[in-house]
């Protein structure tokens, strides 16, 4: 996962986001020292107040005293000032409780002791005015002015606390200011960090979809260079098609001008011509017929390789179709004194669809082969049905094809021997066709044949019923 | 099938139209056999020229011609009410598949393929004629 962002974030990326990581550190840690600055002033006030309540209390019980005092025995008894005096030693002792002393600041303990020391100092004076009912006249003046005196010391106490705790409150700004900037800064960060991925999500984006624009680019470009190759292909394929048309077209028409001098000797038309010289011209003719069979055999392969076989898809009638092999093909058998056979499967269909002359083609050429290749003994033409399929099978006694033969017996101008020959007739082109004609109507043809014992070529094509 | 005689085209005019010399000879002294009367053109403008100026029983024809190919001439014949009536017999080298069609289809009334032994142009040319009424009506069977 990592090394996969290490690879797809740039550097930018990288860098921008460790400063953002880096700042929003930083700002997190003046926030908790500004936090805790915060805490620290709020106690330090909190512990100001919890001083000042019994100063403020001593204060008030010893302005009580004065008022005592002051009223002397017209207002007052003996027992009130007693009372008044035990009030003032009871705040005393609370403010110099251990507890209270240790959290007073020099400044009040010194304010707590000169007090204290002065309240000492009147006793004497308290006890005489006392003893005198409250009567003693130069006796109150003299405590007033002193207890006046005592009460100023007194006061000192909430100056000290008031100027501490306008300290404090100034800290306390300060301190929330602290706080508010760092919580500025925090929520500034996070709006940085939002931005940055926004601006690398887009930057992604954009170049994911400049790549999809060069693709698309590249597959025009492509789809361009492909409609010209087609264009060419067409071109060429269109350009080879011609060329078969002329050049077949160029053969025949001399081939017309032999085949038909030849005719017109033979018939005595044209001149006279003794018999030898009619065996010559019969000799002309076949090799005509043959060079004219090349012709068209050749002319067959280069279509069906082309692509320009056009199969016909008309409906025919199987018994007359198989009749009409089986009688061409039976004088060529009766010449070699051979049995000839043909049987057709009653379950069959009467009329199939197909193309009749290339189904003729293929029969014609696995029927004369077999008889040329067969001396004694019988050839036959079985039609039979196989699952989805109709069937082709030339079955004959003749010499066999070895089995390494059989591998090559369909390949161009090939024959048993291997040899690029004619020894045998015909045009070394049969098999090829009746091979490349059954592939074009999506069939197979399977050979089985032991020397000695002759052969079975078995054409399966796909049964379509008329 | 109807026997050939020497004599089955007697009385008829045919023009042969063909640019290969041997095509046109051979095809010529054939239907002179025949009993024809034959008159040549060796290209589709000479050939023409000849239909419409005498105005045969039967065309046989090439196709492929310098000057004017059999194509453009069938054209004109058939255009021309005189000499649409002609029939016409293409005899051509081409053996490419749908040539046959297009023959048909520019008013040919047949179709006879390059090479032909002597035996084969006159069984082939008796048997499209014997389709042909008018024509029928004028074979000399032996």
């Amino acid at each position: 996962m990592i090394s996969r962002l290490k690879q797809t974030l740039p550097r930018w990326a990288w860098v921008s986001a460790l400063v953002v990581l880096l700042m929003f550190a930083g700002s997190l840690q003046s926030f908790i020292k500004a936090f805790n600055e915060r805490t620290a002033i709020t106690e330090s006030r909190e512990d100001a107040f919890d001083t000042l309540r019994p100063f403020q209390r001593l204060q008030r019980e010893i302005l009580n005293v004065s008022v005592v005092v002051a009223g002397g025995q017209t207002s007052f008894t003996v027992d009130d000032l007693q009372l008044q005096r035990d009030i003032v030693a009871s705040r005393y002792f609370d403010l110099n409780l251990g507890k209270m002393r240790t959290r007073l600041s020099p400044e009040l303990l010194n304010v707590l002791d000169t007090s204290e020391a002065q309240w000492n100092d009147l006793q004497a004076q308290l006890d005489q005015y006392q003893a005198s009912g409250l009567a003693d006249e130069a006796a109150r003046v003299a405590l007033t002015t002193d207890l006046k005196s005592m009460e100023l010391t007194v006061n000192n106490a909430d100056n000290i606390h008031a100027i501490k705790l306008d300290q404090l409150d100034k800290r306390l700004v300060g301190t929330e200011d602290k706080l508010y900037e760092a919580q500025v800064l925090s929520i500034f960060l996070l709006m940085l960090s939002i931005v940055l991925v926004a601006a690398w999500i887009i930057l992604q984006l954009r170049a994911s979809s400049h790549q999809l624009a060069r693709t698309n680019e590249t597959l025009q470009q492509r789809t361009i260079e492909l409609d010209q190759i087609n264009h060419e292909l067409e071109k060429a394929n269109r350009l080879k098609s011609e060329f078969l048309a002329t050049m077949s077209h160029e053969l025949r028409t001399p081939l017309n001008s032999i085949l038909g001098y030849t005719g017109l000797l033979k018939m005595g038309i044209r001149g006279k011509t003794d018999e030898e010289g009619k065996e010559s011209l019969k000799a002309v003719e076949a090799s005509s017929k043959h060079l004219l069979g090349l012709i068209n055999d050749i002319l067959d392969i280069a279509k069906i390789e082309a692509g320009r076989m056009e199969l016909a898809d008309e409906p025919f009638d199987l018994n007359s179709l198989a009749h009409d092999w089986s009688s061409h093909l039976k004088v060529l058998a009766d010449k070699k004194g051979l049995e000839f056979q043909t049987s057709i499967d009653d379950s069959l269909p009467r009329t199939l669809r197909g193309d009749k002359e290339r189904l003729t083609q293929i029969a014609n050429n696995l029927l004369s082969n077999a008889i040329k290749f067969t001396d004694k003994g019988q050839v036959a033409l079985q039609i039979g049905r196989e699952n989805g399929s109709w069937t082709i099978q030339v079955t004959d006694t003749g010499k066999g094809i070895p089995p390494d033969a059989q591998e090559y017996i369909f390949d161009e101008f090939r024959q048993v021997d291997g040899n690029y020959n004619r020894s045998q007739g015909g045009t070394g082109l049969g098999l090829a066709i009746v091979r490349k004609l059954t592939q074009a109507m999506d069939g197979t043809i399977q050979l089985n044949s032991k020397l000695g014992q002759g052969s079975t070529f078995l054409v399966k094509l796909p049964l379509k019923e008329g | 099938m109807v026997e050939i005689s020497e004599n089955i085209f007697k009385g008829w005019l045919v023009v042969v139209i063909d640019d290969d010399p041997g095509s046109l000879d051979v095809a010529s002294t054939l239907l002179r056999y025949a009993g024809a009367t034959v008159h040549t053109a060796q290209n589709g403008r000479e050939g023409l020229e000849l239909v419409q100026h005498i105005k045969p029983h039967l065309v046989i024809s090439d196709i492929s011609m310098p000057v004017m190919d059999g194509w453009e001439m069938i054209e004109h014949l058939k255009r021309d009410s005189v000499t649409a009536p002609i029939p016409i017999i293409a005899l051509t080298a081409h053996a490419m598949v749908g040539d046959r069609q297009r023959a048909i289809a520019a008013g040919c009334h047949n179709y006879l393929n390059k090479p032909l032994t002597p035996e084969d142009f006159l069984t082939g040319l008796v048997n499209i004629v014997t389709d042909i009424p008018d024509l029928a009506l004028l074979l000399n069977p032996s």
